[in-house]
């Protein structure tokens, strides 16, 4: 590992892809690279309508329009779309040394509607798995569903991260330590998103530092639960590293708080996240840095077992001596 | 007898491209310098848009705690660097005042903006000479990136010698 290391979570995907949209989200690439920013996350976000699959009754309450919409969406193909971009901009960035991470973030405002779709995001067989899992409740209903013993059990090991929107109030819930603690505890951090306090429209500034002050209350602190990322659509909603803490210190926060939530905990975060994709329940080799992408065998004391780089058992005395014996006989 | 302290912070204007021309001269858009426009940037408009974000965010307590010892040092406008002086004890109050600049008022009568920038800072110090060796670092390293950008893109045909490159050399 480097010893600069600089995270930022969450820059997202636009939601219509145009050549326009696209350019867009490489010019704040550019943007954090001129800041110093080393490992940057493309998020895809996932709303209630992209993965619902309503039954009959529900499909006889849509209109027309809603249904025609709700057939022509395909969300298998939508992913190969992002992944198929996402790879493109691997290419074009890999020079820059800024590393690339794909992230979903989940919208839940009903847990029922969800159905499969964390079992068909994690399936070891698919092909473009997300190297971090996030969730965005939009309802009390949806922050229940990390808390329910049925979702804690199934889903403990394939979410990373919780976030808000930190642009409107929370809508009808109120956080709780008992319920946040029970999350994080779980190692699931929290992520506060900076972007919304540039703008001054429709008051999503004051909206900011209400959402972040209840955040951080609930949360211990802070001190090991808490990351912050930008959430930026534009590039002119980024900033350096100094300029985000001076924005946490006058959240209130002390320096050994917001320095452990810009590095280290976003860090372990990605870990946990890339040790899900390249791993087996969590083990590998030592010396291999899992968060560099694009491991080239080079080193001749590599090599592959079941798709897992392995180093090479050097052959010492003894062994041969075993060799040689079983050869004998 | 108590020493007065104060701090120095090194501070640059960037301005991220927003337009749909995308080329691989991304370094020189950042720092508006792709064809030698000049944009007539004084330390007095950058202090006045402080104090009023200092006032939106922190009230006038904020305000009148970051006016101790508040002072533009130095300010170059080609190459977008400067350097303010402020108290040793308020000077979060300053960085986040400079963080929250989104746009700087010309002063004319029409009212008009500078838009689509924002303002990195880039170094904390208790000395000057600390800064200001910090900043020829730093540019020396943007001139070392731009030459690397140069010789990947011979092939390209890509026009840099139309940048001047003594302007990024020229500070202090």
């Amino acid at each position: 590992m480097t010893n600069h290391m600089q995270c930022d979570l969450n820059v997202p995907f636009p939601h219509e892809i145009t050549p326009e949209s696209l350019k867009q989200l490489e010019l704040t690439l550019y943007t954090l690279i001129e800041l110093n920013y080393t490992h940057v996350a493309i998020n895809k976000s996932l709303t209630p309508t992209m993965y619902h699959q309503p039954s009959k009754k529900q499909k006889q309450q849509m209109t027309q329009q809603q249904q025609k919409q709700k057939d022509q969406y395909n969300l298998k193909n939508d992913l190969e779309i992002f992944f198929k971009h996402f790879k493109e901009l691997e290419i074009k960035f890999n020079s820059r040394n800024l590393k690339l991470f794909t992230r979903v973030t989940v919208e839940i405002d009903d847990p029922n509607q969800l159905g499969s779709l964390f079992i068909n995001l994690n399936a070891p067989s698919n092909p473009n798995r997300f190297d971090l899992v996030a969730i965005l409740p939009l309802s009390e209903k949806g922050l229940s569903f990390l808390t329910n013993n049925n979702g804690a059990s199934s889903n403990s090991a394939s979410i990373d991260i919780l976030t808000f929107d930190y642009s409107n109030y929370f809508n009808g819930f109120h956080l709780k330590h008992k319920t946040m603690n029970g999350i994080t505890r779980r190692g699931i951090k929290i992520e506060i998103l900076y972007a919304s306090i540039f703008n001054m429209s429709n008051q999503s500034n004051l909206k900011f530092v209400n959402n972040a002050k209840q955040v951080v209350r609930c949360c211990r602190k802070g001190i090991k639960t808490c990351i912050v990322s930008s959430g930026a659509k534009k590039n002119t909603n980024v900033r350096g590293k100094i300029a985000v803490e001076s924005i946490l210190s006058f959240l209130g926060l002390k320096s050994d708080v917001y320095s452990r939530m810009l590095k280290q905990n976003p860090l372990s975060s990605l870990l946990n996240g890339r040790l899900r994709v390249n791993s087996y329940q969590q083990t590998i080799v030592s010396g291999i840095d899992v968060m560099e992408k694009n491991i080239v065998l080079e080193n001749e004391d590599l090599e592959t077992v079941n798709g897992f780089v392995v180093a090479k058992r050097e052959l010492d005395e003894t062994d041969e001596e075993q060799s040689n014996k079983k050869q004998k006989i | 007898m108590v020493r007065l302290k104060n701090r120095y912070i090194l501070f640059e204007i960037l301005y991220p491209p927003t337009g749909e021309t995308l080329s691989e001269n991304i370094i020189l858009q950042h720092r508006h310098q792709k064809n030698n426009e000049k944009l007539n940037i004084t330390s007095k408009m950058i202090v006045y848009e402080l104090k009023k974000m200092i006032r939106i965010y922190l009230g006038d307590q904020g305000l009148a705690k970051a006016n101790i010892m508040l002072q533009m040092k130095y300010f170059n406008s080609t190459t977008s660097m400067g350097i303010l002086k402020c108290s040793f004890d308020f000077y979060k109050i300053v960085i986040l005042g400079l963080s929250m600049i989104q746009q700087l008022s010309t002063g004319g009568d029409n009212g008009s903006f500078i838009k689509g920038m924002f303002i990195n800072v880039l170094k904390l110090s208790a000395t000057i000479k600390k800064v200001e060796e910090f900043g020829i670092e730093r540019n020396k390293k943007l001139i070392k990136r731009i030459n690397f950008a140069q010789r990947k893109n011979n092939n390209l045909n890509i026009d840099f010698e139309s940048v001047d490159k003594s302007i990024i050399i020229q500070i202090f």
